[in-house]
């Protein structure tokens, strides 16, 4: 674990930056059921740079929006962040605040909530009030952080409903959800996440849900909205080609736990981990003869309910071998800013050695 | 909570928990509709009390005549007397007994006042000769269940009315109409819902405009007093089982309403499932359609509503009766013996007569209870 | 929405045509004409019977006329006189009698309806956001208790132990010196004093029902993305649940208020005939167990026309609250 730690420190340059805005160390969050404790994250470690933007990739039930909310702590119950998780957000010339010390509903906790950090969801439609004028919600928010003055806080709105690409915010402002297509829901909801400013913003498959001419759109608008104000981005997907196109550094994730993580341009030259190489293996590419099947990965994931200590892929995974099957691997540095959680290449490092 | 629970409540926030199927998970995808109904349905246990209970009601009010010692109109001599309480030792003998009356006269108003004397006792027999009746209506028999022996022994367990009717009797007679009304009303009422909701639904245009404003119309007329003006309508000179038709008719003009509309509304929702389209792409018929892809798709929530409403047809009857605008002598029904205790000064001097209220709360309840327990669970994926 | 309501009024409109025809039958069902048994009343009792006022108010109901006609007299003296008939076990116009019983009926109704949301609202919000708590499984009891007891028989067992424990008489709206007196400052706050019991009655059932309608959509709601998208405005838990789960439950509460008086005006009359309150409900009785075709007719007609009317209001209502709603019409 201690080499995780200085896994995803390097930004698109390649330069080393010291200091991470936000920090997860060991970040567990399990649901408590009848039926056992279901790790939905089980000891996540994550650094996300200023000006980065992390994409977090992995199928259904990998558990990488638990890992999102979380961070927001929008874990209802069953569900529990456990002790000792850490995450750390440390905002420039602040002094560093534990989220998880944070008591449910407390003044440290709102005042974070929207105005460092804001959160984009995956259903634009239910995501906003059906009853409230959009304007009306993305308003709230900006007199919650930056200003009660009605006014300002209305030139504000406009301001950020402009920013997002929409040529008439008066009229958007005054309209109610049901009223906008799912595009312009979307831009709404950004305007909304953008509007105080954040550092970071954290995206959970935001384009999910949309039309794939309107996702394009509203990344490239996520794009040029980065690098206009200049805000880190945690971006969950479990589409590689959205990673690819925007993120600096990806972090895989399967059954609540990272497996390989590093720069996109490493991980996608040189994926480690079975599972990732399963993942690129998987996308038909444009250009190549198809020759024979895209490849699918065998078996499904299973539901991270009392699983047995070792390799949690073991059972869909082409290379098992012996070890897989006794121990759990641990997330390891192969190369410099390229972790995997694979024996095979904890045996080549040994070997090296 | 447990997994599929958790699955439902917060589909958001699980999102990333909604894996594929494996073990315990995948028992739950795989289970067929009607095992998880039954699995679910097992687990509420005041539903499953329930559901026993109502067994139990409707098996005794089908052998009410077998049950009753007394027959329903069998008048005698002992005017408003208390219930005579069982014992299994009495002052002469050991085993089942009831205990028997003393008779005073009340010195103001001459009346025959009784009570409960545990000086004597008769034995309670089983199988003993009564009133003649036909099991089932089929087999004439003189067989009751209990009851005791002697031209001067009376087992009256919940006591008598005004004119000496034993109560006990006179309920289980009651339970027959009470609880059958309840299920012949919902007959009715699911047959003219579903088809009358189902043309509106299918067919929609013209005739879905007259049935839906059909329903507007009897909704909008406040049930009670449009159940009294009904049934004050019904001649005098109709004999008693006619009425009883004629009151089921009256109370489920309205229980259909609500019946179509779910068949309405499900059917209009139905029609745009992908799974239908290709049904009529295929080339299926209408029949075929609505019978083996609409129907079965809601037939369980139907079956909620209408186990939900039964209770509905009970107490529209029971008021009804209670206002002296429904059953009819001969029948009894729990509103008609309900009825007797409309005046509050008797019932004070004979608070038995409030009995029959015990059993229309059990049966109501029971029926909400039920219902409820079916209704969370026939939709085992979603709440 | 201008448009909206106008078509909401055509709606009513063509309801309230065919209510009026609903009650014309109710009033023609029973066998013979009214007026053949009111004269037969009459002269069973000794009284001399004016064949000229006989003929009069043959002519002036049409009661010689095929029933088509007679409907239309009927409405027309309705619309242009507000003549609703004439009742003959009271020898007095129906629209005297009408007056007389409507604001109490009113009063009651929309007292009831005021009960029903006061205690319901709080409830169900409470028990939504405290799911499963003792106080919840306490309120949820009670909600099946009062679902499953009917009005009636509640004010049945209250009579029985208030008479029986305190040897009072629940029963009635006003205090037996006040009887036939004009309505007066005195004789209200006496009425005042004696309507809880009623109003509690009659409003257990649809608060019942309510406060279970109320508690399983607030949880629905509570479990929504948008909740979850509040939150992570950084608003208080406190006003987040006010602002939109708890406001968009009661959306549909409040605005389907008119719904309610369909039970409502049920609810209370069976429940005034049995405590003998002033209401339409005893008139409604009386009326339909002496025949008394054209009271009988006239009371269900208007217990329909406010019904529908109630309806209307809070259709509007929804359309104002609900922004959705206006688009679905």
């Amino acid at each position: 674990m201690a080499c995780a730690t200085r896994l995803i420190r390097i930004n698109n340059e390649g330069k080393m930056i010291s200091k991470p805005l936000l920090s997860i160390r060991n970040l567990r969050t399990y649901f408590h059921l009848d039926d056992g404790i279901l790790k939905a994250v089980d000891g996540v470690d994550l650094d996300l740079m200023p000006g980065q933007t992390l994409g977090i990739i992995g199928e259904s039930g990998s558990g990488k929006s638990v890992t999102a909310r979380s961070v927001m702590r929008l874990i209802a119950p069953p569900g529990k962040i456990e002790p000792d998780s850490s995450i750390l957000f440390q905002a420039d010339g602040s002094p560093a605040v534990e989220i998880t010390d944070l008591p449910v509903d407390s003044d440290a906790l709102r005042a974070i909530r929207g105005k460092s950090i804001s959160m984009i969801f995956q259903e634009p439609m239910t995501s906003l009030s059906p009853v409230h004028k959009v304007g009306r919600q993305i308003e709230e928010t900006v007199r919650l952080h930056i200003t009660n003055h009605r006014k300002e806080a209305y030139e504000i709105t406009l301001d950020s409903l402009h920013r997002v690409g929409l040529p008439t915010p008066e009229r958007v402002y005054n309209s109610y959800p049901h009223e906008l297509s799912g595009g312009l829901r979307q831009r709404v909801m950004i305007a909304m996440a953008l509007a105080c400013r954040p550092a970071i913003l954290i995206a959970d498959e935001p384009t999910t849900a949309l039309d794939v001419t309107v996702q394009w759109q509203i990344l490239r608008l996520m794009a040029s909205l980065r690098a206009e104000f200049g805000m880190s981005v945690l971006y969950i997907t479990h589409d590689l080609g959205v990673v690819a196109q925007i993120a600096d550094a990806m972090a895989v994730m399967y059954l609540g736990q990272v497996v390989e993580s590093g720069s996109v341009f490493t991980v996608f030259e040189k994926p480690l981990h079975p599972y990732t190489q399963s993942l690129l293996g998987s996308i038909p590419h444009i250009g190549t003869r198809a020759r024979g099947h895209l490849e699918a990965i065998a078996g499904n994931v299973p539901v991270p309910i009392n699983l047995p200590q070792r390799c949690h892929f073991a059972d869909r995974c082409k290379h098992v071998f012996k070890d897989c099957l006794e121990a759990q691997p641990a997330l390891v540095e192969v190369e410099p800013g390229h972790a995997v959680r694979c024996f095979l290449h904890h045996k080549e490092i040994e070997h090296d050695r | 909570m447990n997994l599929s629970k958790l699955l439902r409540r917060q589909p958001a926030q699980m999102d990333s928990v909604l894996a594929l199927p494996t073990d315990a998970a995948e028992r739950y995808y795989i289970a067929s509709q009607r095992e998880l109904i039954w699995r679910k349905f097992r687990k509420h246990k005041i539903a499953m009390l329930s559901s026993v209970l109502l067994g139990i009601l409707y098996l005794s009010a089908t052998f009410a005549d077998f049950i009753a010692p007394y027959d329903v109109t069998a008048r005698t001599s002992f005017r408003y007397a208390p219930g005579q309480p069982i014992a299994l030792v009495g002052s002469n003998y050991t085993g089942l007994q009831v205990y028997g009356y003393k008779q005073t006269n009340d010195p103001k108003t001459l009346r025959t006042i009784f009570d409960v004397d545990s000086t004597k006792s008769y034995p309670i027999k089983f199988f003993v000769k009564g009133y003649e009746y036909r099991l089932l209506g089929l087999f004439p028999t003189n067989i009751h269940l209990f009851g005791v022996e002697g031209s001067k022994a009376t087992i009256f367990l919940f006591g008598t009315d005004e004119l000496g009717r034993d109560l006990f009797s006179r309920i289980f007679a009651a339970l027959r109409v009470s609880l059958f009304i309840g299920l012949v009303g919902v007959a009715l009422s699911f047959v003219i819902g579903v088809v009358l909701g189902g043309i509106s639904g299918y067919f929609g245009g013209i005739p879905d405009i007259i049935i839906q404003r059909l329903i507007d119309l009897i909704l909008s007329i406040p049930t009670i007093p449009l159940w009294l003006a009904l049934s004050a309508s019904l001649p005098a000179y109709w004999p008693s089982t006619t009425v009883f038709f004629g009151i089921t008719l009256i109370l489920s003009l309205i229980g259909w309403c609500g019946v179509a509309r779910i068949v309405r509304g499900k059917f209009l929702e139905l029609r745009e499932e992908d799974y239908v389209t290709a049904a009529i792409v295929a080339g299926a018929t209408n029949r075929r359609i609505i019978f083996r892809h609409l129907v079965p798709a809601f037939a369980s929530y139907l079956i909620v509503q209408l186990t939900l409403s039964i209770p509905q047809i009970i107490l529209g009857e029971t008021s009804l009766s209670f206002l002296g605008l429904g059953i009819r002598s001969p029948a009894v029904s729990l509103g008609t013996l309900l009825e007797d205790a409309q005046n509050i000064r008797v019932v004070v001097l004979y608070p038995w007569l409030l009995i029959p209220a015990l059993f229309l709360i059990l049966i109501v309840l029971a029926f909400n209870f039920l219902g409820d327990g079916l209704r969370d669970s026939v939709d085992p994926y979603k709440q | 929405m201008a448009q909206f309501v106008l078509r909401r009024f055509g709606f009513i409109a063509v309801l309230l045509v065919l209510v009026s025809i609903i009650s014309f039958i109710i009033i023609q069902l029973p066998p013979g004409d009214w007026l053949s048994a009111y004269v037969s009343a009459l002269r069973t009792q000794g009284a001399q019977v004016n064949e000229a006022v006989i003929e009069g108010l043959k002519q002036q109901y049409g009661l010689d006329q095929p029933p088509v006609l007679q409907y239309f007299k009927w409405v027309t003296n309705i619309v242009l006189h507000g003549d609703f008939g004439f009742s003959f076990s009271y020898g007095r116009p129906v629209s005297d009698l009408l007056a007389e019983r409507l604001p109490a009926t009113l009063f009651i109704s929309i007292l009831t309806i005021v009960i029903t949301y006061a205690i319901a609202i709080p409830v169900g919000i409470y028990s939504a956001t405290h799911q499963y708590s003792p106080l919840d499984f306490l309120f949820t009891f009670l909600g099946f208790i009062g679902l499953s007891v009917p009005g009636f028989l509640l004010a049945l067992i209250l009579m029985f132990f208030a008479y029986k424990y305190f040897g009072l008489s629940v029963g009635g709206l006003y205090s037996s010196k006040y009887m036939g007196e004009a309505m007066s400052w005195d004789k209200f706050v006496d009425m005042l004093g004696h309507l809880p019991i009623p109003v509690l009655i009659i409003s257990l059932s649809g608060t019942a029902g309510l406060i279970r309608v109320l508690r399983g959509t607030l949880l629905d709601e509570i479990r929504r993305p948008y909740v979850d998208t509040a939150r992570a405005k950084g608003l208080k838990e406190r006003t987040l649940l006010w602002r939109y789960p708890v406001r968009i439950a009661l959306n549909p509460l409040i605005s389907t208020i008119g719904w309610l008086l369909p039970a409502v005006f049920s609810g209370q009359t069976i429940i005034s005939i049995v405590l003998n309150l002033p209401t339409v409900g005893p008139l409604l009785y009386e009326a339909l167990r002496g025949q008394d075709t054209y009271l009988a007719g006239s009371i269900v007609m208007i217990l329909a026309f406010l019904t529908l009317i109630g309806t209307l209001l809070s259709d509007i209502l929804l359309a104002v609250l609900d922004p959705r709603i206006r688009i679905e019409e």
